[in-house]
């Protein structure tokens, strides 16, 4: 069967859909299907079609298509995609327990707490992509409370957590307020030397 | 073993929740002492000495209720597959290495297991869709423990193993029955918008790595860092929610565009269910996933959510071996699987016989 967009390549994927109450037939070839998911308009396709639903979905059935190596950085079923997506190499080695980037490499796990010290940097980089950066803003030991109140970076973080929130909710006003806080204890922060 | 098999777990007992599409809830928080070397790292010594330790703990203050203790390299690999089966660990947990420990109170809803990839892995299994819950019970487990000196960084949080979950060190999951997203060949573009929502779903595995044809999906969240747990359980919370929606569309989609060739489908899958002689693992699981569904709007004759999902647990391949050798049958498993479907689905009421109760 032919494409019925380009009526030259032959089709390879077909979907069936519900449009208006009445079950289509859409059959693409590969380009057709890629510009379609790229937001091309084609030819002979009706505007009653919800375009953007069948863009996704044939998104995901393009993915089919996509080259060994390019499956390779797709989730995978049933198996936890691996870190190895984002690569965390370690420089150096643990004083405290001997972990090197030999050891990370086979096991995927640290060797003991202090290793996020010496490691720091590497660890960093890497959340910064995997986990998008972001410092830790949850519950703390109770031993760390006392510690806290002495500590105003913390109380910023916390505070630019909400920032974000009141920008996700739309609430620009609170958002410009709290804004303003942030920067006033950031000053503050600033000119206290601490640790 | 008889134990296990007539165990009276926690998550299978509840009433549906959002249409009997979200079977269990499990929330993990992982925790490691601050002095000591990770498990993977940690000498057997060390280890052994902290399992110890722990015990000590359960017998003086008890953060679990009437629990019980299992030391790892005391189980039979028939007590490991049931306990894989029904949620408690990994295959890889089971292993065994030094120290290892599994605890877990009666009903085993509230789990400890002890010298896995961190030192402490406290975990919350309860049925149907019940974060906000099962954080509380296993962040009041947790704070039994936290003498003992958990690793935390200012900036980092929680220091875990694997550099992939630091931070809130939280893992929550959802175990999700999709039948009609299935039928509807969504499931790819649903893994796509659980990524794009930083969580992850994915195919149900019984056993570990190799992930089972069914319509059984895990939705777990993928961040540990940079958000509240609050915030974390209340994201995927909604998509939770919004998953189910989209099934429940799918279904009146399939309803309406189906007409009579759905309701065959579904009467064929009991009728299979009802009388056949010989089903595998999977096939069972395709068929109690759309008997699920038909019985869910009423056409099929039913059985209580939690005797589905009991069946659901019972008809794993290691629930089928422990059964079968309890009682000295010989018969395949495939034989004794369809054996104990047909058993279960005897005592389903007709929706004219339920109608006639009320």
């Amino acid at each position: 069967m032919k494409c019925s967009y380009c009526g030259k390549r032959e089709a390879e994927l077909h979907i069936r859909a519900v449009v208006d109450g009445k079950v289509q037939e859409f059959h693409f070839c590969r380009e057709c299907a890629r510009k379609l998911r790229e937001g091309f308009l084609l030819p002979g396709l009706a505007s009653s079609v919800p375009i953007n639903e069948l863009a996704q979905a044939v998104g995901s059935f393009l993915d089919g298509f996509t080259s060994e190596e390019e499956k390779e950085n797709l989730p995978r079923h049933g198996k936890k995609p691996s870190r190895e997506e984002t690569p965390l190499f370690l420089h150096g080695r643990c004083p405290q327990c001997g972990c090197d980037e030999e050891w990370f490499a086979m096991t995927k796990f640290l060797g003991c707490p202090s290793c996020y010290n010496a490691f720091r940097e590497d660890i960093l980089e890497y959340l910064k992509k995997e986990q998008k950066g972001d410092l830790h803003v949850g519950s703390t030991p109770s031993w760390y409370y006392d510690e806290e109140e002495e500590n105003p970076s913390v109380e910023i973080r916390k505070l630019e957590e909400d920032l974000r929130r009141l920008v996700r909710e739309e609430r620009y006003e609170e958002a410009a307020e709290l804004r303003d806080r942030i920067r006033s204890l950031s000053s503050l922060t600033e000119n206290t030397p601490h640790e | 073993m008889s134990d296990i098999l007539s165990w009276r777990l926690a998550w299978l007992l509840d009433s549906p929740s959002l249409g009997g599409s979200v079977l269990a809830t499990k929330v993990r928080l992982r925790r490691n002492l601050s002095h000591l070397p990770f498990p993977p790292r940690g000498d057997a010594e060390d280890l052994e000495a902290l399992a110890d330790q722990v015990k000590g703990i359960l017998r003086r203050s008890s953060p679990l209720p009437e629990y019980l203790v299992l030391p790892v390299s005391q189980l039979g690999e028939m007590q490991k597959g049931l306990l894989v089966e029904c949620g408690l660990g990994e295959p890889s947990f089971f292993e065994g290495a030094p120290g290892r420990l599994l605890v877990y109170s009666e009903t085993g809803a509230d789990s400890l297991l002890v010298n896995y990839e961190d030192h402490l892995t406290i975990q919350v299994l309860l049925g149907g869709l019940a974060l906000p819950s099962a954080w509380e019970e296993a962040a009041a487990v947790t704070s039994g423990f936290e003498h003992l000196g958990f690793a935390f960084d200012h900036e980092l949080g929680y220091l875990t193993a694997s550099p992939g979950t630091v931070g809130t060190a939280l893992q929550a999951s959802v175990l999700l029955d999709l039948p009609a997203l299935e039928m509807t060949r969504q499931s790819k573009l649903l893994v796509r918008m659980c990524a794009q929502r930083g969580c992850l779903l994915r195919r149900y595995a019984s056993r570990g790595e190799a992930p089972l044809r069914s319509s059984l999906f895990v939705l777990s969240n993928e961040r540990t860092l940079g958000k509240r747990e609050e915030e974390i359980l209340e994201e995927l919370r909604e998509l939770t929610v919004d998953i189910v929606a989209r099934e429940q569309k799918a279904i009146s989609k399939l309803r309406q565009g189906g007409g009579s060739s759905l309701e065959d489908k579904l009467w064929r899958s009991f009728g299979m269910m009802r009388y056949a002689r010989y089903v595998d693992f999977e096939e069972a699981l395709f068929h109690l996933s759309l008997l699920r569904m038909g019985m869910s709007f009423g056409g099929l004759p039913a059985i209580s959510h939690g005797d589905w999902k009991r069946l659901l647990l019972h008809i794993h391949p290691m629930h089928i071996r422990a059964w079968s050798s309890e009682r000295g049958i010989p018969a395949g498993e495939h034989e004794v699987r369809a054996y104990r479907i047909r058993q279960a689905l005897k005592n389903t009421e007709s929706p004219k016989n339920r109608q006639e109760k009320a």
